[in-house]
């Protein structure tokens, strides 16, 4: 088990030297001149020039790649262009909401997604059945930004059960935090909870069609203990793999709902640093949330031998 | 999953018969199926809306008319006015064009990226490994955050938002096409033509690519959808289409400012792209089953 770990961390070594590459590569996509882009209209020639330099783009290619590469890879991400601080500070202070959102967004897409998948399982083309897999369908096509806009008019706006936008820190109380977030992690995690419960029902008739349940059945045990006893604690193996599936998108969608609630995070940052032309921290973002999504899918994959002890890897 | 529908596999599932066919064909297979079906009406209707947006409405999307600013829903304006007077429902019907459009060019970008990279990548195996760490490189991101990068470099154009979405969703269709082709490269039927005499051109034509037929068309189906929200998503953040361009996500964009006073806004873009994602949905399922049993249970998001 030793022995896959390690190769499974070694394996992430060419990814993410490609997302490194990809991720430096961005400031030089921009087409023309890259400083005078990033300086905006109402620069001067010397505001271009100072910035051509601070940023190491007079330089050759290969030598700013190496030199960002080696620097990134110390954690130092370059400074913003506007905030006054360091990429690596600017999107510190932005994470906490970022990773609570996708926290309760997770827990949200699970709780609500799982039973449904279940259910939908065991009572398998019922109308139930169908009735759960349209509504799943339907689920994975609304857009969490959509979603998010409806919520704040309805509970926000006409209800007044909710504030319909901001952000108060966990140090703020763990109510306050909730009451701002309670929204937004539902309009992130409906969606998804689509897709936890098209995932968890495939897992769980798979499981069904297993000889093993075939024997609790025919030695007569009752089928909510099949279900419960046999069924579902090997349903739970697979299930896990949708945690790391599902981040990414979780992920993603975390940054139009923090533009719907005006949650000062990670992705918001991300996109008032496109408004703004801010490069070095798009890329900084970027890398981090690349970073982050990357080490989560480490982490489940680990998870899965840990937890499934039949599993064995050379 | 549906037993139902098992009977319709061609005999061995898994193993693709040379030639890809047997049984009814496909439209009729099809029509058998009451999801897929509604979804490509859904799909073929709203294409329709689009193209014939001029017929359908009176107002051009792009005229101005301040004295009906922030209109709620009336005889004239069905679905009423935007903060510039502009007519919803135009606005709507115009928005979809460029949904679909960016889209189905999309689709038809990854599609052909998609194959050539997959099927240099397993058959030459010098540049297997190579080509495929670049596409986990490039999966590693997060969809939408790797489009949002794309987008700042590239700036805010509707042909950029094209260039970036394609990026993004081509390296998923070149490790299924991979993937296909790897396996049928070591089929006996492959290995038999080889014997034969037939050249590198002729099994590719004549028993590869027939075979990552069934597979593209699920996968761009389902790309098709992503595109649609991805691109929807961008609008809405301000660094997808120009704001002067209507797309679904730039009238929700609007529509945000004004969510108190003129809610009427937000509702009809944001059903648009409901059903342009639940009719592809429902047809990318539906196209799955039936034409390749072996995706079942795979899933139409990510």
């Amino acid at each position: 088990m030793g022995a896959y770990f390690l190769k499974r961390v070694l394996s992430l070594i060419p990814v993410l030297l490609i997302v490194m590459t990809v991720d430096f590569l961005v400031i030089h996509l921009i087409p023309g001149d890259p400083a005078a882009v990033m300086a905006g209209p109402n620069a001067t020639l010397s505001d271009i020039a100072r910035l051509r330099s601070l940023l190491n783009l007079d330089l050759p290619i290969h030598v700013q790649f190496l030199r960002w590469m080696g620097r990134a890879l110390r954690g130092d991400l370059g400074d913003s262009l506007f905030l006054g601080r360091t990429v690596t500070r600017a999107m510190w202070e932005r994470a906490e909401p970022t990773l609570l959102l996708t926290t309760y967004g997770l827990l949200v897409a699970v709780a609500i997604g799982m039973p449904l998948g279940l259910a939908a399982a065991v009572r398998r083309n019922t109308i139930l059945d169908r009735g759960f897999m349209l509504l799943a369908v339907l689920g994975v096509s609304i857009p969490t930004f959509w979603l998010g806009l409806i919520f704040i008019y309805a509970f926000a706006v006409n209800l007044r059960w909710l504030p319909a936008a901001g952000y108060a820190s966990l140090s703020d109380g763990f109510g306050a935090n909730l009451r701002y977030l309670i929204l937004p992690a539902l309009a992130l995690g409906l969606n998804q909870s689509a897709l936890v419960a098209r995932m968890t029902r495939s897992f769980m008739l798979e499981v069904l069609s297993e000889d093993y349940i075939r024997t609790a059945r025919s030695k007569g045990l009752a089928e909510s203990l099949v279900i419960l006893r046999h069924a579902l604690r090997n349903v739970l193996v697979p299930t896990v793999t949708v945690v790391g599936l599902i981040f990414a998108v979780l992920i993603g969608g975390a940054v139009a709902t923090e533009i719907v609630f005006n949650i000062p995070g990670a992705g918001r940052l991300l996109i008032d640093s496109v408004l703004r032309r801010d490069y070095p921290v798009i890329q900084g973002a970027v890398l981090y949330i690349a970073l982050a999504f990357v080490i989560i899918n480490l982490v489940v994959d680990m998870l899965y031998v840990v937890i499934d002890p039949r599993i064995k890897y050379a | 999953m549906k037993p139902a529908r098992e009977r319709d596999i061609p005999a061995k599932p898994g193993v693709p018969s040379p030639r890809g066919r047997g049984g009814p064909s496909l439209s009729r297979r099809l029509a058998g199926q009451a999801g897929p079906v509604a979804g490509l009406l859904v799909i073929i209707l709203m294409v329709l809306c689009a193209l014939f947006a001029p017929i359908l409405t009176p107002y051009d999307p792009l005229k101005l008319s301040i004295l009906e600013r922030l209109s709620p829903p009336s005889r004239l304006h069905p679905l009423g006015t935007d903060d510039f007077g502009r007519d919803v429902f135009s606005l709507v019907l115009y928005g979809g064009r460029a949904s679909l459009l960016v889209g189905g060019l999309v689709m038809v970008f990854t599609s052909i990226v998609g194959v050539v990279f997959g099927v240099i990548s397993g058959f030459y195996k010098t540049l297997d490994n190579p080509l495929m760490r670049i596409m986990d490189g490039l999966m590693a991101f997060p969809a939408i955050v790797l489009a949002i990068a794309l987008m700042a470099a590239l700036g805010p154009r509707l042909s950029n938002v094209i260039i970036a979405l394609s990026i993004v969703y081509a390296p998923r269709t070149a490790r299924l096409i991979r993937s296909t082709v790897v396996v049928i490269r070591e089929l006996q039927y492959v290995e038999a033509a080889q014997a034969l005499g037939a050249m590198g051109g002729r099994i590719l034509w004549g028993h590869v690519l027939p075979n990552t037929l069934a597979p593209l068309i699920v996968q761009g189906t389902f790309i098709f959808a992503y595109a649609v929200l991805a691109e929807a998503a961008l609008s809405f953040l301000g660094v997808g289409a120009p704001p002067y361009i209507p797309t679904w996500g730039n009238i929700l964009s609007t529509g945000r400012l004004y969510i108190q006073d003129a809610p009427w806004i937000i509702w009809f873009p944001g059903l648009a792209i409901i059903l342009a994602g639940l009719g592809l949905n429902l047809l990318g399922d539906g196209l799955r089953d039936l034409l390749d049993p072996r995706l079942r249970g795979t899933s139409g998001t990510s």
